[in-house]
Formats: structure tokens, C-alpha cells, sequence
């Protein structure tokens, strides 16, 4: 029987650039590149046969398009079928239950607020994801205090920076040992660069310092997240602040460490009220379609973003730390 | 997290019968219960009883009287709450395969032919004339555990060689004529609609019979689908016949023919809900609430 359409999976979805287009294969976690001129022909493959689009694009002559559909199908990003109408596409609406999906906690030497009930209100407000950054050292009863606080949790997903010191190493292992929940440990300053793993968390030593805030908002394609939940996300929301709440290292509740705005002093406001602030969600519906730059890039559904480091400072400029040009197809260096 | 009720203390005098089911300090009286989402019911079975005590009982004995009584306890708890709604009642999800077939066959859906085999002749007589056939259980699959394997019976394809491995007079077994599908459906039914995810795995040998079979270096397709309006149709009239409110459809689609394999009451959506993005989840808590506020 021969097949009249091809359609792309209904989880595989072209998203266009300035000189490129690429297929997320939202199921499978990768991409594809397809020139412009065949995400064109995508668009309108649901509704019309194999043989109208090779007229409308006058591609009659040469069998190219059935060729570049062939591939498709064998590299498993479509079919063809009779019936495209029982093939609708994904539903792209996100939706997650908990108010606050992730939090950055900064939380340095100098640092007197109250860690430990931050992280119950964090629980509290349902977070699933918290990562804790400290730049100049920690001391080691505050860190195996977190960890019990953590243990003890329903958080499921516990990050943490921090800063290299002899007691931390020696230590490490058997605070990890108790608590399944880290999934990272980033160790900077550290003596050498090395990566363990102890129990359930990757622990990586890094020589490098990281010694503020200014280190975060790197983009590269290392960081590209190919999955329905992010992409969704991404689509009506800000990849990086939607669902975020930050404390810096004063204890100023904010978007992100590295803003300037703080929305009051954890000693004094409850997470919930900043939550119930409607200045405070803003920055969450930036999505990368009002970005400069990025809003013509056809990573843009599948990037992390940064809006506190951005090329000219501006809330709706490119991530500062970027290096791709959308409009050449390459990342400069 | 769910909570794990850890009482359940009933009173019946001529005045009432009343059920209280606890957990720490939180209680729930019956009649404040208006609905039940019943995914499966299970009481923890702690034996106050030492091991060796326990290995010179009548093991089997024991553990019939107290599944008995468990069972008992669980049709009084059921009893007690008939009048309210459930989602899924826990009679109608007793319904196995065999009855769902026939009820299926005679609202015409197409349905593979079906043999329930209890002696090697009869089955040599049905592989003489279908060379192929799968093997599946009657009911669920029940993983078993023997010593560190874990055994599920996941639909095999069985053929005239089976037959070396089987006595005269086996247990009985079912077996349906083998279908070669384009790709698999199940539809998940929440609300009075279908939700349904189409799921290709014909590409590799591993999940050709058995999606559940799952193959990490060739995963199956799962992409949102939509089911034909008169397939629709008639899959609601049977889910009505059933007198189930929800559940989880299982189909083979072979050309243009849909094949209704069973229909599982309680069944997972989970794994239809995330490839699909149908947020099933909201969608039966707010389907619960609305019920709750009716
Ligand atoms: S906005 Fe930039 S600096 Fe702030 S958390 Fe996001 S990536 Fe990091
Ligand atoms: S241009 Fe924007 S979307 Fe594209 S890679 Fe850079 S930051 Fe990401």
C-alpha cells in the first residue's frame, strides 16, 4: 500500500532559525539539523500529500523531497502514513504542580542567615530542585547540618558548590554516604581536578576557583536540554528564572544571586510572600521568542538562558556568555 | 507522599456502622469520604509470630486464614463505602480478559481469535491452522520472584516447537493468533475521553510482541495519537458495558483494523501521560474534585 504523507513524529519538532532549522526529538533527548527550505515543507506536511507539496514547492522534477523524507524515516524521526490526522502533534502546554521548582541558596562565611529553615520553607513550597553555592569555605558543621536537613527532606534533587578545604574532603565521603539525595558536588579551589563518584552523587574537584556569583550563565550546547518538560517550559517561559528563587550570600531574596533587585531579606520576609508578588514573576515569562538574537537562533527551545549577564546589559539582550551567531550558523570563539 | 493508613477500626451497633481510617494523628471517618480513587488495596501483613514458630505452623494455613480475613475486612471497607463515587470500582476491575473479549466481539470490535488450551492435542490442532500464536496470561501479569530471577509473563510468541515443552494435560494457558501490527495503541480513559499513545516497536525484534519488553538501544516511538471517531465510539460503549469509568486500552492496529486486546481498570498512565504531555495526572485530580464537589 503506498503511503500519500509523511509526518514528523508528533514529539519531533522543527524549530527554525535564521540560516538552519533543527528537529528536537523530544522523546529521544537529541537534534537534527534540516535546511530552512525543508522546515518550510514540514510545516504544511500534516495537511498536505507528499505529491501537492512537491508541486507547491516545485519540487516535482527531481524526487528530492521523497528522498529527504526517506531519511527521516530512517533515522527515525517520522513516517509515512495515510492518515495524518490520527498523528496529532505533541501538546506543548507546560504545567508542573509546585510554585517553585528550583532555588539558588548562596551561602558564604560571612553569611548569617538562617540556612536551615530556608531549606524548610523550600520544602514547604514543594521545590524539587536546590542548589547551594558557597564561595570562600564552609564550615564543616553547617555542611553536615545541611545534610541531615536534606536527608531528613522530601527535596528530591540537592546540589552543592563549595569551596576546597582539607575537613570537607576528609568528610565528604561519609556525609554522602547518609544522604542519597546530592546529585552533585562541585569542589572548587581544590588541589587537583578529579571526578567520584560516592554512592548516588557525582563529585567533581575542580581547580578552578569560583569565587562569586559572576561565574554563572554560561551557554554552550554542552548545557542544550532536549526533553519535553524543558522545551515546553521554555516555549512560554524564561529557561533559567522561571520557577526560580535565589538568597545571595546577604540573605537578599531575589530572582537570581547576581540581580540587583532583592525583594526583601529572608531574616525578615517568608519565600511565600515574595511568591505572592507579582513584580517578583516578571522575569519569569521572558521566553527566548523576546530576546534579541536569541529569538532567531534554533536552539532557542532547547538552551539555558542568563539574564543577569547579557551583551549590553539590557533585560532583553543576548546571554553575554554566549558565543553562538544565529545569523552565520556558528559559534565564534 | 501518599498516606499510608496505618488503622482501620470499624463499629457496628443498631444505631450505625462506622468506619475510621487512621494514620498518626490524621483520621477519616467513612462518611466523610465522598470519593475513591482505587488504584489497588493492600494490607501490611506483619506475623506476630517468632520465625521458628512461624516455620513450624501450617505456613499455608495461616496465610490462607489471614488473606481471608484481609479480603473480608477489604469487602466491608468497600461495603461501607458503596454509595459514594468511585473511580474504578473494585468489582468492575475484577473483569478479565476472556469476558472483556466477548463483551468486545459482540459490540463488533474486532478481537484476535482466542484459545484457552489445556492438552497438547488441541493446541497442535489450532497451530496446524495458525502457525503462530502469542502466550499470555488470563489475567495480569504477576511478577514472581525464584531466588535473585524475576519472572513476568510478558506476551511470547510460541510456535509448533512449544509443543516439545509441554506434558499432555497442561495448565491451562491462553493463546491468541498472532497479529503482525503496524503499531500498538493504549488509550488511557479519564472523564469521558480517550487519551492515547501510538506506539511503534516493530523496528526491532525485542518489543515486537511485547512493548512492556523494553529495549534501551532501540526504544520504541511513543507519539500522542488520536483514535478514529467510530473506534472511539464503540470503545466507550464497551467501557460503558463494563461499567468502568476509567482505565487503560490496549489495541493492535493492523492496516485499518483496530484490535481490542483488554482493557486494564487500574491501569499505569503514567506511561501515556509523559511521552504524550497530557498532564493526566491534573487531569484526574481535577476530575476527582469535581466529582468530590458534585
Ligand atoms: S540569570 Fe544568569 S546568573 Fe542568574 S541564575 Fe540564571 S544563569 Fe545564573
Ligand atoms: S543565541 Fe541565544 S538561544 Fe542561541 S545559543 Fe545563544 S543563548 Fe542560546
Amino acid at each position: 500500500m503506498t503511503k500519500d504523507y509523511f509526518i514528523l513524529h508528533g514529539n519531533c519538532i522543527p524549530v527554525k532559525g535564521a540560516t538552519r532549522s533543527i528537529i528536537c526529538d523530544l522523546q529521544l533527548g537529541k537534534y537534527k539539523y534540516i535546511p530552512n527550505e525543508l522546515y518550510d515543507i514540514l510545516n504544511l506536511s500534516r495537511e498536505h500529500s507528499i505529491t501537492d507539496l512537491e508541486e507547491k514547492f516545485d519540487l516535482s522534477e527531481d524526487g528530492s523531497l521523497f528522498h529527504y523524507f526517506e531519511a527521516l524515516v530512517k533515522s527515525g524521526y517520522g513516517i509515512f502514513t495515510n492518515t495524518p490526522e490520527l498523528f496529532p502533534v505533541l501538546d506543548l502546554e507546560f504545567a508542573t504542580y509546585s510554585e517553585v521548582t528550583n532555588a539558588i541558596i548562596d551561602y558564604n562565611s560571612t553569611s548569617t542567615y538562617n540556612l536551615i529553615s530556608v531549606i524548610k520553607q523550600l520544602e514547604g513550597l514543594v521545590c524539587e530542585a536546590v542548589q547551594i553555592r558557597n564561595f570562600d569555605g564552609l564550615n564543616i558543621d553547617i555542611l553536615e547540618k545541611i545534610s541531615t536537613t536534606f536527608s531528613e527532606s522530601s527535596i528530591p534533587i540537592f546540589e552543592i558548590i563549595l569551596k576546597h578545604d582539607i575537613i570537607v574532603e576528609g568528610r565528604l565521603e561519609s556525609i554522602l554516604e547518609n544522604n542519597s539525595r546530592f546529585r552533585y558536588v562541585i569542589v572548587h579551589s581544590s588541589p587537583v581536578d578529579k571526578s567520584i563518584e560516592i554512592k548516588n552523587s557525582k563529585v567533581h574537584f575542580t581547580k578552578k576557583s569560583i569565587d562569586s556569583s559572576s561565574h554563572c550563565g554560561q551557554i554552550s550546547s554542552f548545557f542544550f536540554t532536549v526533553n519535553i518538560e524543558s522545551f515546553t517550559e521554555a516555549l512560554a517561559y524564561n529557561s533559567c528564572l522561571n520557577k526560580k528563587i535565589s538568597i545571595d550570600t546577604n540573605g537578599e531574596i531575589k530572582n537570581c544571586p547576581s540581580f540587583e533587585k532583592s525583594f526583601g531579606i529572608i531574616n525578615n520576609t517568608k519565600l511565600v510572600d515574595v511568591l505572592r508578588n507579582l513584580e517578583f514573576k516578571k522575569v519569569w515569562k521572558i521566553n527566548k521568542d523576546q530576546i534579541s538574537t536569541c529569538k532567531d537562533c534554533e536552539f532557542r527551545y532547547i538552551c539555558t538562558d542568563c539574564r543577569a549577564y547579557t551583551k549590553n546589559g539590557g533585560l532583553f539582550d543576548k546571554p553575554q556568555k554566549c558565543s553562538y551567531n544565529p545569523y552565520i550558523g556558528e559559534w565564534e570563539n | 507522599m501518599p498516606d499510608v493508613i496505618t488503622n482501620i477500626m470499624a463499629e457496628l451497633n443498631d444505631q450505625q456502622f462506622s468506619i475510621t481510617l487512621k494514620k498518626g494523628q490524621k483520621s477519616l471517618a467513612a462518611r466523610d469520604i465522598n470519593v475513591i480513587w482505587y488504584r489497588r488495596f493492600q494490607i501490611k501483613d506483619n506475623l506476630n509470630l517468632s520465625l521458628e514458630e512461624f516455620e513450624k505452623s501450617t505456613d499455608s494455613e495461616i496465610r490462607r486464614f489471614r488473606t481471608s480475613e484481609k479480603i473480608a475486612l477489604f469487602r466491608s471497607l468497600v461495603y461501607r463505602l458503596e454509595d459514594k463515587f468511585w473511580l474504578s470500582h473494585p468489582d468492575t476491575a475484577a473483569v478479565n480478559k476472556i469476558m472483556q473479549l466477548d463483551i468486545a466481539r459482540k459490540l463488533e470490535i474486532i478481537v484476535p481469535k482466542t484459545w484457552i488450551i489445556s492438552s497438547k492435542e488441541q493446541l497442535k490442532e489450532v497451530l496446524k491452522i495458525y502457525p503462530k500464536l502469542a502466550l499470555k496470561p488470563i489475567k495480569d501479569i504477576r511478577p514472581i520472584s525464584m531466588g535473585k530471577k524475576f519472572f513476568n509473563q510478558y506476551t511470547t510468541i510460541i510456535e509448533m516447537d512449544f509443543l516439545d515443552h509441554l506434558n499432555d494435560e497442561p495448565f491451562p494457558f491462553l493463546v491468541q493468533e498472532y497479529i503482525s501490527k503496524d503499531y500498538e495503541v493504549r488509550s488511557f480513559f479519564i472523564d469521558d475521553e480517550f487519551y492515547s499513545m501510538a506506539i511503534f516497536s516493530q523496528d526491532n525484534d525485542q518489543t515486537t510482541v511485547d512493548f512492556r519488553r523494553y529495549d534501551y538501544k532501540y526504544p520504541n516511538r511513543n507519539v500522542p495519537f488520536k483514535l478514529p471517531v467510530d473506534i472511539d465510539q464503540k470503545l466507550k460503549k464497551l467501557l460503558r458495558r463494563l461499567k468502568l469509568n476509567t482505565g487503560s486500552i490496549d489495541l493492535l492496529v493492523s492496516g485499518d483494523k483496530y484490535y481490542f486486546l483488554e482493557v486494564n481498570p487500574v491501569g499505569q498512565f503514567g506511561m501515556v501521560s509523559s511521552p504524550c504531555n497530557y498532564h493526566l495526572h491534573k487531569k484526574i485530580a481535577q476530575f476527582l474534585i469535581k466529582q468530590d464537589n458534585a
